[in-house]
């Protein structure tokens, strides 16, 4: 579905190869400015220039902005959510529609009816506890303005859904439904990048995971072996074992 | 099933739940205070109703005409300020729109339409063309600045501001225009007796760009880019392309009350005609509830704050303020309004119902 070869933006991150299939849920972790956030907001559009090839299904793309990106089916979650993706001065139902705006827009005008229809069905799967639409977003709890954002991408219908941090700040019952919800869209065939620095997180959802460190891929586990003391083996730069390396390459050829 | 023992605590309670989730609710009760003050200090010492409602209109049209120009571009400013950005150039480049508008139009020897032989009503509506252009091109040229060259709005606009002033008053030197006594009625036209052409202008254009503000996706980007564009952009909002586009727009209003001031006056004074101009129009913006640091704007508040700064002028002259102590009165009442409008907020705009 999505495959990267030689991407590299210095100084976050270099010569990265992946590939990800529809259906599958890969982890990307690391240390704290291991630049996998970088990686994927370049893959987003939403970071400068950078060097490499990105194929979407096969086709080499060159997304230059977000607005491209959501267009060809990628979206992305960020990390730090207040930063990142509440805007303060919208509702909870604009909060949750912005990206899809243009997608349903005639003339230039909101279709503000398609946007609660879609939003009601999200609201629902993901149990979504609120007030009124027009509430403000900050009238929300962690987890639930998490969901709304999940609930933006999820109008999006992308093909490649990019989770970054995606159970930041959320309290614990809020944690078990977004697992949830990334097994299920993973069921729906749906491609999941899951960024996360929470080792047990990765190994909960995840298929594979590649372990960065220094802006480079240093490993990648799957498996039996994705356990939290490889995974910290690899993310503090150092390699797996002679004989692990051997049990490694003989699941991948399973 | 209500007595009338409940009735007034029930307007209370209703009215201080409009007072403090209602944004406009203040402003707009500062506005009818206004207007009361007004119709009162004006007097009912008249020989009969009519003649006394035959007053009152006269007055107000007045009003209304005068601030015409600067009520639009207030709107414009509305819209830059929301995406936490500022425009001080607005007066300069009405000064180069006007300007080029009479270089166009000049039915002297130097007029360039003239020149080329073409006259009434095709030179009119080319003039108009090529000045909204005009405005609208100097507009983009800050936003691509602010944008592509990354310098902050304040920097940008402080620059175009003395560069579009001080070429036009170099190419205008000594330049004699009068323009076409037709031209003169897109402002002078006489509506059943009222010239209130520039009041239907400024209405139509509050209208749509309030329309704009609440229902269509560019009006809503622009609250999100100036509520937080970092976020923005990672939803997808081309946040380059937003802030190009309103500076483009805020110099086509300009542009739009450029052509209205020409066509009133028939002439323009280069070196005073606009200063102070952003003032006026982002304290407009600010007493209509608009936020200076981004995301949160109202143009109906800006309509508001236009008028409440209006009929203050016109209440501090039927008192007979002196003229030195008039903007003292401005000052205070954008201060005290701010302070007014330290409260909450609900959403607001298309998806609310």
């Amino acid at each position: 579905m999505l495959r990267v070869e030689g991407l590299t933006s210095a100084p976050f991150f270099k010569d990265i190869d992946f590939s990800i299939r529809a259906g599958e849920i890969i982890g990307f972790t690391g240390l704290l400015g291991d630049g996998r956030s970088e990686l994927f907001q370049t893959i987003f559009g939403a970071e400068g220039i950078s060097e490499g090839k990105v194929f979407l299904n096969s086709d080499k793309v060159t997304i230059r902005s977000t607005t491209q990106a959501i267009e060809k089916g990628i979206a992305y979650l960020p990390r730090n959510r207040k930063e990142n993706a509440i805007i303060k001065d919208m509702n909870i139902i604009e909060n949750a529609s912005i990206a899809t705006w243009p997608k349903f827009a005639k003339r230039g005008i909101i279709y503000a009816e398609k946007h609660r229809e879609v939003f009601e069905g999200h609201r629902k799967a993901l149990r979504i506890k609120m007030g009124e639409l027009t509430d403000s977003i900050n009238s929300l709890s962690g987890g639930n303005q998490q969901k709304v954002i999940l609930a933006k991408w999820l109008a999006a219908n992308p093909q490649l859904l990019i989770l970054d941090n995606p159970t930041q700040g959320v309290d614990v019952g809020a944690k078990e439904d977004i697992y949830d919800i990334i097994l299920k869209l993973a069921d729906e065939k749906i491609a999941i990048v899951v960024l996360s620095s929470e080792a047990h997180e990765i190994i909960r959802v995840c298929d594979r995971v590649f372990v960065m460190y220094h802006g480079v891929i240093q490993g990648e586990l799957s498996g039996q072996n994705m356990t939290e003391h490889q995974i910290m083996t690899l993310a503090t730069g150092g390699k797996l074992l002679e004989e692990e390396e051997g049990h490694f390459n003989e699941h991948i050829e399973c | 099933m209500s007595t009338s023992n409940v009735e007034k605590p029930n307007f209370v309670r209703w009215f201080k739940h409009k007072w403090s989730n209602e944004p406009l609710f203040s402003t707009a009760i500062a506005l009818i205070i206004m207007i009361i003050l007004q119709t009162l200090v004006l007097g009912f010492d008249y020989d009969s109703f009519g003649s006394w409602f035959q007053s009152w209109i006269n007055n107000w049209i007045n009003i209304l005409r005068n601030n015409a120009s600067i009520g639009i571009i207030a709107l414009g400013m509305t819209f830059v300020i929301m995406t936490g950005g500022i425009d001080l150039a607005v007066g300069s480049t009405l000064v180069a729109t006007g300007a080029f508008a009479m270089i166009l139009l000049d039915t002297g020897t130097k007029g360039f339409l003239g020149m080329l032989g073409m006259s009434g009503m095709p030179a009119y509506i080319v003039t108009i063309v090529l000045v909204l252009l005009f405005g609208y091109l100097l507009g983009a040229l800050i936003g691509v600045t602010i944008t592509k060259g990354n310098v902050p709005p304040f920097i940008v606009t402080l620059g175009a501001m003395l560069i579009f002033r001080s070429v036009t008053q170099h190419f205008m030197q000594g330049y004699n225009t009068t323009l076409p006594s037709e031209f003169l009625q897109i402002a002078s036209l006489n509506i059943g007796n009222y010239m209130i052409m520039p009041i239907i202008y400024w209405a139509v254009i509050a209208y749509v760009l309030y329309y704009m503000s609440k229902r269509t996706t560019f009006g809503r980007q622009i609250i999100a880019v100036g509520s937080n564009e970092k976020a923005a952009k990672l939803s997808g909002v081309n946040v380059d392309k937003i802030k190009l586009r309103v500076y483009a727009l805020m110099g086509l209003l300009v542009s739009i009350a450029a052509i209205i001031q020409v066509s009133r006056v028939g002439s323009m004074d280069f070196s005073n005609a606009g200063r102070g101009m952003e003032m006026d129009a982002i304290a407009a913006a600010v007493v209509g509830g608009t936020s200076m640091s981004g995301g949160r704007g109202f143009i109906l508040g800006t309509v508001y704050g236009m008028l409440i700064i209006a009929v203050m002028n016109n209440l501090l002259n039927l008192f007979g303020v002196p003229p030195f102590l008039r903007e003292a009165f401005k000052g205070f009442i954008v201060i005290g309004a701010v302070l007014l409008q330290r409260k909450g907020n609900k959403g607001n705009g298309a998806l609310s119902s």
